[in-house]
């Protein structure tokens, strides 16, 4: 775990860089440090691994105080990758990716074997390892860049902006690839970036940086959710937050809980009783613990002679119930095609909670449509007034 | 017995070169020598500085400015001051060559360190190389090319230098000038003292330009 206590850094005795923060990373968490330039977050990050050293408070590492450890132990520790690669020119690929084995000395064997184990993991051709930089591509000089930050297996890897640089599709490769390496050896990553995707990509926590503090430090759900002021909100954009909030709506949220249902064993009678009084067509048939085991409609009812059979003898039992904790968005195409009139709503123990009605979806869908417009039309008149 | 004056130019250089062969090679490793030791000297004394004025930028400027000035001053002059301090002989040619093969040296070492990616060295630092380290695996490889191409235009100047030798009897090829200026009709032995001054000079860049191409870490 790292843990910055009441760190400060402050630059000729004025400028702020990094004010005051208190911040945890839990081992095998994959945090992103989000902000604008000048925000303090790559400043934070080379606290980690004494690339600068905190003017006020202390960072310590599983509990050991970092201004403690020898720096140059320290960082061989700690993998570090950065934009523009940092790949020494002189040296070959092999040369390159073994650079921290190296320098811990191990075998010249083991160093062969990892760089080898490394190139097929990011699937680049081994023959490349004794090919020099210059002769890769952008995107292939990154995974190198990658790859030797995880070379010696590090507890921790640091990023800053690593793929900054590189176009949307390699970018978004890389992004598969930095998910997986970290799933796989479960480093504990902090990755600088000022692309809120990213961020929200990859990121177990995201920290918001701005003006040297952390504004909000938490989950991308929790952020996306309840952006925790003004500048989170413009900064994560306001479009990104609608599409959030369309996107995370679960079925529970939407749904009718008013609901009217009729228990096992009561007769054809009572429910047209209960469905005249109330002035519906459908009843749900609940046992007594609300379990859903079928509806009856109008309709059936109206071909039953007998009008003292059991309700549990003429119910349709083949209905398919909605779980009020599925999105929401992946369902409403399905519901609006099976043109069910109002479709049951159960909990994780089969419960009935409620109904979705087509009414319901209207209304939603009238949302959604009405407050895309009314963002969009927002948009234009700052755009104009610029 | 021949008359040499009346053979052409060239057969009255070729026919020095064979009377007097084993006297101009002996010349020519004198004067190669003293060229070299001064250059040699200065690249272990301009090297270190050099990379010491890389990370303090601020003394940097004065110590290269005040190089400037002592480069200006004309060879003939500066050998004829130190010739009051160090007397006469080949170690005041050595000396002289020095002085003047600092500057370049100094300067190039300078800007190669300098020259060196910010994002190699950071990076260098992020993955825990020591401070030695640093030097001799990144700084030291990218900036040798430039470093020798100072080392090559102080051996080109030193070979100029060391041909005033002759002035403060320490020998050299500029003997041969010398006295090829004191005879009369002496064309020609002027001409045998300049070509292996300029072979020399000519080689020695050749072979230079070549090393500064090897170290070039761009080169492969």
């Amino acid at each position: 775990m790292i843990e910055f206590k009441g760190v400060s850094k402050i630059y000729n005795n004025e400028i702020k860089a990094v004010d005051n923060v208190d911040l945890e990373i839990q081992d095998g968490e994959f945090v992103c440090f989000i902000g604008t330039s000048g925000s303090g977050k790559t400043t934070a990050l080379r606290l980690i691994n004494r690339m600068h050293e905190p003017t006020y408070g202390e960072i310590t590492m599983n509990g050991e105080k970092i201004k403690m450890m020898d720096p140059v132990n320290l960082r061989r520790k700690i993998g570090y990758a950065i934009q523009q690669t940092g790949l020494l020119p002189h040296l070959t690929i092999y040369e390159n990716v073994v650079t921290v084995p190296r320098l811990l000395e191990w075998s010249e064997e083991k160093c062969r074997e990892t760089a080898e184990r490394l190139m097929e993991r990011v699937d680049l051709p081994l023959e490349l390892l004794e090919r020099y930089p210059s002769e890769l591509s952008g995107g292939q000089q990154q995974r190198i860049g990658v790859i030797r930050a995880l070379a010696a297996n590090p507890g921790t890897v640091l990023m800053d902006e690593p793929f900054g640089a590189l176009d949307p599709i390699t970018r978004d490769a890389l992004h598969e690839l930095v998910i997986e390496l970290q799933e796989e050896y479960n480093n504990t990553f902090v990755f600088v970036t000022h692309d809120m995707d990213e961020a929200l990509k990859l990121g177990d926590r995201i920290a918001i940086w701005h003006e040297g503090k952390v504004v909000q430090y938490d989950t991308p759900e929790n952020i996306l959710a309840e952006p925790a002021n003004d500048y989170v909100r413009d900064f994560v954009g306001r479009e990104r937050l609608f599409d959030a909030k369309t996107s995370n709506i679960t079925v529970k949220e939407v749904m009718n809980s008013n609901v009217l249902t009729i228990s096992l064993g009561k007769s054809v009678s009572d429910a047209l009783t209960t469905m005249h009084s109330k002035g519906v067509d459908t009843l749900f048939v609940v046992d007594d613990y609300d379990k859903l085991m079928g509806r009856v409609t109008i309709e059936y009812i109206a071909n039953i002679k007998n009008k003292s059979r059991n309700i549990t003898e003429i119910m349709d039992d083949s209905i398919r119930p909605l779980r009020e904790s599925t999105l929401i968005q992946n369902q409403l195409q399905q519901v609006l095609k099976t043109g069910r009139s109002n479709i049951p709503v159960v909990d994780s123990e089969g419960r009935l909670t409620g109904i979705i009605t087509k009414t319901t979806l209207v209304n939603l869908v009238y949302d959604i449509i009405w407050n895309q417009e009314e963002i969009e039309e927002e948009i234009l008149v700052e755009g104009t007034s610029e | 017995m021949i008359d040499v004056t009346q053979l052409p130019l060239w057969e009255q250089i070729v026919y020095y070169y064979q009377s007097n062969g084993a006297y101009v090679f002996e010349q020519f490793s004198r004067h190669f020598l003293m060229a070299i030791y001064g250059v040699l000297f200065a690249a272990i004394f301009a090297i270190p500085l050099g990379f010491y004025l890389a990370r303090t930028t601020k003394i940097a400027d004065w110590v290269l400015g005040i190089a400037n000035v002592i480069q200006t001053v004309p060879s003939l002059a500066m050998l004829s001051i130190l010739m009051l301090a160090v007397g006469l002989g080949p170690n005041l040619v050595v000396i002289t060559v020095f002085i003047y093969s600092v500057l370049p040296i100094l300067r190039n070492t300078y800007a190669g360190v300098r020259s060196v990616d910010e994002n190699i060295l950071d990076v260098g630092k992020g993955i825990g190389m020591t401070k030695w380290q640093i030097i001799y695996k990144i700084e030291f490889p990218l900036s040798m090319s430039v470093i020798m191409g100072g080392v090559r235009n102080a051996f080109i100047m030193g070979v100029g230098v060391a041909t005033l030798g002759t002035f403060v009897g320490a020998s050299g090829l500029g003997d041969i000038l010398q006295q090829g200026v004191n005879a009369s009709d002496g064309a020609s032995i002027i001409i045998a003292g300049v070509l292996p001054i300029s072979v020399m000079a000519i080689i020695g860049d050749v072979f230079l330009t070549w090393v500064e191409n090897k170290l070039d870490p761009m080169s492969h």
